[in-house]
């Protein structure tokens, strides 16, 4: 009993005790503030399509001879039985920005395994494609130059650049494109062949 | 058992004086002494009062292209200038009609004591975001004049990505938050008022395509006293 009476007066006090420090502790407080904003900031990023589009079949020449400048110039499309264009190979270039920015481009030749004529006999000669098919910048001279002597390509060092340019906006470029052997080349005794592929990219 | 009795009794009455001891405090004297005091000995606690107030407009850019941060350091807070707007300079996108490049903003607080207090510019980013956080460029300024006159730089140009976690910010409250980025975290020892200017660009790393993407943040203030 006494020990009973005596544990109770002990759990009484330290219950008051605690209860003070309790109290105390919560008295203290910190200064806070928070505010969450109410305004957007937002940025939306432009767009960019570009796009290169081979508006015809490509060039088929066969049997072909070789031949001055100013019969190659006006070579001209003719179908044969397998329906390929021969003469000239049509493509355009475009871009559709949402923002006018510059992006520069160039158009390039890249030359299959399985050509064999030496590419230093092979003309390339590019025109705008229009009614009046004008010749673009790089091949308004006298001479038309040969795909060897072509500058290297700043996208493929493989490939031959056959144009660049830089768009400011939106804008489509048609083009014209006619490959033809050049008149001092000596014929083989058996059918050579000279395939090139027309690529399109972007350059910084 | 009579003495029994006794010791316990006192014992309780002991306890009881005791708790009444530490609940009241009440002394007890020998002698006594009482002379009322004429001097005033006061405590008068000190106040604190902050405030984020946000500018008018928030940040809204369409048609952004990548551009160099000397590009996007320079965006104006000139808003549209006519009916269809206007272009930002270097290609860094366009302002419709009435919006801003900019987003102006100021934190104030006013202190009465000595106290100091660290808030946390925090930037969180909202759900809809498309655009890839290693491609959103924030870039914060700080003045003490409303002009933003001789502003220094609060946060460099950094990409959302490379912002500090939020768990470095030096309040609670920054801390906890999700989905939040710390911009920017300042002080105040005495009454002030801190002016903000945050301009948001793409990063030149950025390849545009045909996707537009987009990307939205909030500015939320958390302040706390030290």
């Amino acid at each position: 009993m006494k020990n009973s009476l005596g544990t109770r007066i002990i759990v009484s006090i330290c219950l008051v005790l605690l209860l003070i420090l309790l109290t105390s502790g919560l008295s203290y407080a910190v200064f806070k503030y928070s505010k969450t904003g109410n305004k957007d900031n937002t940025v939306n990023t432009g767009t960019i399509t570009f796009t290169y589009n081979e508006t015809s079949n490509g060039i088929a020449l066969t049997n072909a001879q070789p031949m001055t400048d100013n019969a190659g110039k006006v070579l001209q499309k003719t179908d044969d039985a397998n329906g390929a264009t021969q003469g000239y190979f049509d493509f355009t270039v475009s871009a559709n920005m949402s923002n006018n920015i510059p992006i520069t481009y160039e158009v390039y030749g890249s030359v299959e395994s399985e050509s064999t004529i030496d590419p230093k006999y092979i003309k390339v000669y590019l025109t705008d494609g229009s009614t009046n098919d004008r010749a673009i910048e790089g091949y308004t001279g006298s001479v038309v130059p040969v795909y060897s002597s072509l500058p290297e390509a700043v996208s493929n060092p493989n490939g031959k650049k056959l144009y660049t340019e830089t768009f400011t906006k939106s804008a489509l470029k048609t083009f014209r494109l006619r490959l033809w052997i050049a008149s001092n080349y000596d014929n083989e005794a058996t059918s050579q062949k000279f395939i090139m592929k027309v690529n399109v990219a972007t350059v910084d | 058992m009579q003495d029994n009795s006794s010791k316990q009794i006192l014992l309780s009455v002991l306890g009881v004086a005791i708790l009444i001891v530490a609940v009241v405090g009440v002394s007890f004297a020998v002698f006594t002494y009482q002379l009322a005091g004429q001097k005033e000995n006061t405590i008068t606690t000190g106040t604190i009062t902050m405030n984020y107030t946000e500018g008018q407009k928030g940040i809204s850019i369409t048609n952004a292209m990548p551009v160099s941060d000397d590009v996007g350091k320079t965006i104006t807070n000139t808003a549209g200038a006519d009916d269809t707007g206007s272009d930002l300079a270097g290609g860094a996108g366009h302002l419709e009609a009435g919006a801003s490049g900019v987003f102006d903003f100021n934190v104030n607080a006013t202190i009465n004591g000595s106290v100091t207090i660290k808030y946390d510019i925090m930037a969180v980013k909202k759900g809809e975001s498309t655009l890839e956080d290693q491609y959103a460029k924030l870039y914060l300024q700080k003045s003490d004049a409303a002009t933003m006159a001789s502003p220094s730089d609060a946060q460099v140009p950094i990409t959302y990505d490379k912002l500090s976690e939020a768990s470095s910010a030096a309040t609670d409250a920054g801390k906890g938050l999700q989905n939040a980025k710390l911009l920017h975290t300042d002080t105040f020892t005495a009454s002030a008022t801190h002016y903000y200017r945050l301009r948001m660009w793409v990063d030149n790393s950025y390849k545009v395509d045909k996707t537009a993407r987009t990307f939205t943040v909030t500015v939320n203030v958390y302040g706390q006293a030290v």
